[in-house]
C-alpha cells in the first residue's frame, strides 16, 4: 500500500493543476458564451467565401 | 417577429426613392415571406439579393442592406444555420463612469433619471450581488432610512432598483453610497452596464460551481475507503493521509465556493437579522470545525465530502435562478435596445434639408430629424413630411406593417419600411412610449404579489425556529448518543434551508410575466396575475376594445350606375395621397379588394373638405357632400327622404364628376378581426362574456350578437358601468374589465383584473393590470392560459416545498438522515421549485448567430 503515499499527493496536484487550467480558461472568456460558438463552428465554412 | 438587425441600416447605404402607392394593382397576391426577416414582402420586385444564383425576395432597405452585407461578407452560410429568421443586434458599449460624484452631474444623469410630481427625482439603476429576495428587502429598508429618499422599490428579477429622491436633501451620489453600504454595488442602469456585470457574476458563478463539483468528486474518492472499509482493512497512517487531503480540497470550497453563503450570513448578523444564509453557513463552518479538529487529532469522522457536495448542490441551484432571472430581464432589456443611439437631425427644418448627427438622448422636444427607410424612429414624434410604412412589431406585437401618412405618430424604436420620412419629435427620453412600456414592466415585477410579502415575514420566524430546533437536536442527542449529537445537528440544519419555500412564488411569477411580455402581453401589476387566473366574468366595453376605434370603409352606394369597384378606383386614386383618416380606410378597403389607383393629375387636397383631381381629363371631386356637389353645380345628391339625413352626416364621404354625384362610401368603426375568435375562446374556458358600453342600446347589441354574447348594454355611463360590476362582484363573481382606459379609468379600478389595449398617449397613467400591446385582443387569451399555469404551478411549488420539510426535519432530527443526503435532498427541492417554475417561460429558439 506504500503507493498510496505517492498516489494521493499526485491527486491533488492534478486537482489544482485542473482548477488552475479552468481558471485561465474562464478569466479568457472561454465560458461567458455556451451557446454561440457551438453554433460558430458549423456556419465558419472557408468555401463560400471568394 | 422581432425586427433585423438594427446597427447595420446606418452603416449601409440608405434607400430614400420616392414612395410607390402601398396598393398594387391587380388580383390578391398570396404573402411571400421576407428572405431575411420573415415579414411579409408588401412590394414585390423593390427589394432583393442575389443569393446562391438565385434572387430572395426581401421587405425592406433595411433587409436588402443587412442581407447584401451578409451575403457580401461571404457570410452566407449564416442563413443555412440560422434557426428563427432575423438577428437581433448586440448593444453597443459605453465608456464605464467610476467616480460616484459624477454622476451628480445632471447632464449624465439624463438617460437614467427624470422628474416626477412633487419634486422628487426618480433614477433607475441596477444592483450588483442581489442573490435572493431578502437581499432586496435589505436595500430597500436601507434606502428608506436615508434621509432624502422618498420611494425605492427594488426588482429581484432583474436587479433594477427604481428610487425616488429630493434633490435639495440629498445627491445621487448619496444614494450611491447608501447602497454600497449594505454590501451592494449600484451603477447608473444603462444596459451596456448591465451585460457586463451579468458577465462578471456569470465568470464568478462559473468559478464557485467549477471548484465545488472538481472538489466534490475528488474529495468523495479520499472519503469512499473510510465507508466501504472493514475495522482494521485501513492502517491509521493511511487513513489520516485520506483525511489530510480531503482537507486540503476542501479548503479552497470553502474559502471561495462557499463565499456568498458566508458573506451572506455575515450581513444578517450584523444587522441582527436571521436569513437564509445563516443556517447553511452555520452547518457548514460546524461541519468544517469539527472534520478539522478530526485532522488534527489524527482520528474521527470528517465530513469534508458532504461539505463540497451541500455547497456543490447549492451553487447548482443558484445558478439555476440566475439563468431563470437573467431570462426574464433579457426580454425587459430586448425592448430598450430597440432605441437607436444616433438621430438625424434637420437644423433648419423646413427651409433646407441641412442633416446633423446628433446623439439620440440630446434630442429636445420639436426637433425635426429625418428618419430614412431602414431606420429606427429615435423617439415618439409626428410625421411632418413624407409617408411611409412602419415595423411596430417589436414594441406592439403588430405583425402586419402600419401606414403612416403626414399627421400620423410614430413610435420611437419601430423600424421605418418604406421610405424617408420627416418626424417632428413630440416626446423624448423617459417620456416616450418606449420608457412607458418599461417602466411598466419594472413596476410589475416591483410591486411584489401579497403571498410574497406574507412569506418574507413568516422566513424571519421560520428561521429562528429552524436554529433552536437544531440546537436541540443536538443537546437531546448529546444526552443519548453524543457520538452522534453534531451529525444530526448538521443535518437538520441543512435539510430545512427555506431556500425552496421562498423562491415558489417569485420565481413562478417573473417568468410567467417574461413570458406574456415575450407575446406582447404587458403585465403592469404583478398580482394582476394572481387574479387573472380566479376571473370567471370578463366585460368588454365597446369602442376601441372590441371594435377598432378607427374608421373602416362599410360600403359603397353607387348612385349613377357605376360599379362599386370602378367608384372605388377612384376614390383611391384621389385619396392615396391624402392626410385624413378616411383616406387610409379607403386604401385599406382597396388593398383588400386588390384594386389599384389609375393615372391621376392635378390631385389637390382641400384640408377639412376632401379632395379634388383630374383623372383622363375629367375633373372628379371627393369629400363632404359641399365640396363634392361644388363640382356638380352646388347641387344635392337626388335622394329619397329616408335617406337624406345619411347625407349630412359626419361618417360618409361622396365621389362626384362634372357630370354628377358618382357614389356615397359610408364609413364606420369596424369590429376587431379577432373579436369573435377571442370571445369564442373565452367562453370556451368557461368564462361569462357581457358587453357594456356607452353607445346607443341597439348598436351595442347588434355588435354583441354578431360576436355571439347575450349580455349586453348600452347608454351607460362609466358610473354605471362600474355599479354593473360592483353588483357582479357582490353576487361573488372575480370580474375582469377590457377597456381603452381612457375614460373607463373608474370602471378598470372597480375590476378585479383591468385589461387595457394599448391607446399609447396615456398608456403610462392607466390604471389598467395588464395591457394588450399588440393591436390585438387575442392576448387576454394568452394572458388567462398563462395565469391559470402560474398558479398551478405555485401551488405545486409550495406543496412541493411544504411537504418536503415536513416530511424531512422529524427523520433528519431523529438522525436517520446523515448530512450528505440532506444536503442532496435540500438543494433537489430548489432545484425542483426553480426548473418547475421555468416551464412557464421555455428558452427561446438561438436567436443570436
Amino acid at each position: 500500500m506504500e503507493i498510496l503515499y505517492l498516489l494521493i499527493p499526485l491527486s491533488m496536484v492534478l486537482v489544482f493543476l485542473i482548477g488552475a487550467v479552468f481558471w485561465w480558461a474562464l478569466s479568457r472568456g472561454q465560458f461567458d458564451d455556451l451557446e454561440v460558438p457551438a453554433h460558430a463552428i458549423l456556419m465558419d465554412d472557408d468555401s463560400d467565401r471568394n | 417577429m422581432p425586427p433585423p438587425a438594427l446597427e447595420a441600416p446606418f452603416a449601409a447605404p440608405l434607400d430614400a426613392t420616392p414612395v410607390a402607392p402601398a396598393v398594387r394593382a391587380g388580383g390578391i397576391e398570396p404573402l411571400i415571406p421576407c428572405f431575411h426577416c420573415g415579414l411579409p414582402v408588401k412590394e414585390r420586385g423593390r427589394f432583393s439579393v442575389a443569393f446562391r444564383g438565385r434572387v430572395e425576395p426581401l421587405c425592406c432597405a433595411g433587409c436588402e442592406a443587412v442581407a447584401g452585407t451578409i451575403i457580401g461578407q461571404g457570410l452566407a452560410t449564416y442563413y443555412d444555420h440560422r434557426a428563427t429568421p432575423s438577428a437581433s443586434a448586440p448593444a453597443p458599449l459605453h465608456d464605464a463612469v467610476r467616480d460616484l460624484t459624477l454622476w451628480d452631474r445632471p447632464d449624465l444623469q439624463a438617460g437614467f433619471t427624470r422628474a416626477t410630481e412633487g419634486e422628487a427625482c426618480e433614477s433607475a439603476l441596477i444592483v450588483e450581488g442581489i442573490q435572493c429576495p431578502a437581499c432586496a428587502w435589505l436595500i430597500d429598508q436601507r434606502l428608506r432610512a436615508t434621509p432624502g429618499i422618498v420611494d425605492a422599490a427594488i426588482d429581484y428579477t432583474t436587479r433594477r432598483l427604481r428610487v425616488r429622491w429630493l434633490p435639495g436633501v440629498t445627491r445621487l451620489s448619496t444614494v450611491l453610497a447608501a447602497v454600497a453600504s449594505v454590501g451592494y454595488t449600484a451603477h447608473p442602469y444603462d444596459h451596456a452596464q448591465a451585460e457586463a456585470v451579468r458577465r462578471r457574476e456569470w465568470r464568478a458563478a462559473s468559478w464557485r460551481l467549477a471548484l465545488a463539483g472538481l472538489a466534490m468528486m475528488q474529495v468523495m474518492m479520499y472519503a469512499w475507503p473510510a465507508y466501504v472499509a472493514d475495522a482494521g482493512e485501513m492502517t491509521p497512517d493511511v487513513a489520516q493521509l485520506m483525511r489530510i487531503a480531503g482537507l486540503l480540497i476542501t479548503a479552497p470550497v470553502m474559502v471561495w465556493s462557499a463565499s456568498p453563503f458566508m458573506r451572506g450570513a455575515w450581513r444578517d448578523l450584523r444587522l441582527s437579522r436571521a436569513g437564509m444564509d445563516v443556517p447553511i453557513a452555520l452547518a457548514l463552518v460546524v461541519a468544517f470545525v469539527a472534520s478539522t479538529w478530526s485532522v488534527v487529532r489524527a482520528e474521527g469522522d470528517v465530513w469534508f465530502d458532504s461539505i463540497t457536495m451541500f455547497v456543490f448542490l447549492l451553487l447548482g441551484g443558484r445558478m439555476l435562478e440566475m439563468l431563470a432571472r437573467d431570462r426574464a430581464a433579457r426580454s425587459i432589456e430586448d425592448l430598450a435596445r430597440q432605441a437607436p443611439l444616433v438621430a438625424r437631425r434637420l437644423v433648419d427644418w423646413p427651409r433646407a434639408r441641412v442633416v446633423e448627427p446628433v446623439a439620440a438622448p440630446s434630442l429636445a422636444v420639436g426637433d425635426h430629424v429625418v428618419v430614412e427607410a431602414g431606420e429606427v424612429a429615435p423617439a415618439d414624434g409626428v410625421v411632418v413630411d413624407g409617408r411611409s410604412t412602419f415595423d411596430e412589431s417589436a414594441l406592439t406585437g403588430e405583425s402586419r406593417p402600419v401606414g403612416k401618412i403626414a399627421g400620423a405618430r410614430v413610435i420611437g424604436g419601430t423600424i421605418n419600411q418604406a421610405s424617408a420620412v420627416v418626424v417632428r419629435i413630440e416626446r423624448v427620453g423617459p417620456d416616450t412610449w418606449l420608457a412607458a412600456i418599461q417602466r411598466m414592466v419594472e413596476q410589475a415585477n416591483a410591486t411584489r404579489p401579497r403571498i410574497v410579502l406574507a412569506m418574507e415575514r413568516h422566513a424571519g420566524r421560520f428561521i429562528a425556529v429552524i436554529l433552536a430546533l437544531a440546537v436541540l437536536t443536538g443537546v437531546v442527542w448529546w444526552f443519548v448518543d453524543p457520538a452522534r449529537a453534531l451529525h444530526a445537528a448538521i443535518a437538520v440544519l441543512v435539510v430545512t434551508c427555506p431556500c425552496a419555500l421562498s423562491l415558489a412564488t417569485p420565481i413562478a411569477l417573473a417568468c410567467s410575466t417574461a413570458r406574456l411580455a415575450r407575446e406582447g402581453v404587458l403585465v403592469a401589476d404583478g398580482t394582476a396575475i394572481e387574479r387573472l387566473a380566479a376571473v370567471d366574468v370578463i366585460a368588454f366595453d365597446k369602442t376601441g376594445s372590441l371594435t377598432e376605434g378607427r374608421p373602416r370603409l362599410a360600403r359603397i352606394v353607387p348612385l349613377a350606375g357605376s360599379s362599386e369597384d370602378v367608384c372605388l378606383a377612384v376614390a383611391l386614386t384621389l385619396e392615396q395621397h391624402a392626410r385624413h383618416p378616411m383616406a387610409q380606410a379607403v386604401i385599406d378597403a382597396a388593398a383588400a379588394r386588390g384594386i389599384g389607383p389609375v393615372p391621376v393629375e392635378a390631385v389637390v387636397e382641400v384640408p377639412g373638405s376632401g379632395v379634388e383631381g383630374r383623372i383622363a381629363g375629367r375633373e372628379y371631386r371627393i369629400g363632404t357632400v359641399d365640396h363634392a356637389g361644388a363640382l356638380v353645380g352646388g347641387g344635392q345628391p337626388d335622394l329619397p327622404d329616408s335617406e337624406a339625413a345619411i347625407a349630412r352626416a359626419p361618417s360618409s364621404a361622396w365621389l362626384a364628376t362634372t357630370t354628377g354625384f358618382l357614389a356615397r362610401l359610408d364609413f364606420e368603426d369596424g369590429v376587431r378581426s379577432d373579436a369573435a375568435a377571442t370571445i369564442a375562446a373565452l367562453q370556451d374556458r368557461g368564462l361569462d362574456v357581457s358587453v357594456l358600453s356607452g353607445d346607443g342600446e341597439a348598436a351595442t347589441r347588434a355588435v354583441a350578437a354578431s360576436l355571439g354574447v347575450e349580455q349586453a348594454e348600452g347608454r351607460l355611463r362609466p358610473e354605471d358601468k362600474r355599479e354593473r360590476i360592483a353588483a357582479l362582484q357582490h353576487a361573488g363573481r372575480c370580474v375582469a374589465m377590457v377597456g381603452d382606459g381612457v375614460n373607463d379609468g373608474p370602471v378598470l379600478a372597480q375590476a378585479d383584473v383591468s385589461i387595457a389595449m394599448a391607446g399609447g398617449a396615456s398608456l403610462a397613467r392607466h390604471a389598467a393590470g395588464i395591457v394588450l400591446g399588440g393591436n390585438a385582443l387575442g392576448g387576454i387569451v394568452t394572458a388567462l392560459e398563462v395565469a391559470r399555469r402560474t398558479t398551478r404551478i405555485v401551488r405545486q411549488n409550495l406543496a412541493w416545498a411544504f411537504a418536503y420539510n415536513v416530511a424531512c426535519v422529524p427523520l433528519a432530527a431523529l438522525g436517520y438522515m446523515p448530512p450528505w443526503l440532506a444536503g442532496l435532498g435540500m438543494a433537489l427541492s430548489s432545484l425542483i421549485v426553480v426548473g418547475n417554475s421555468m416551464r412557464l417561460a421555455p428558452p427561446r429558439v438561438v436567436r443570436r448567430a
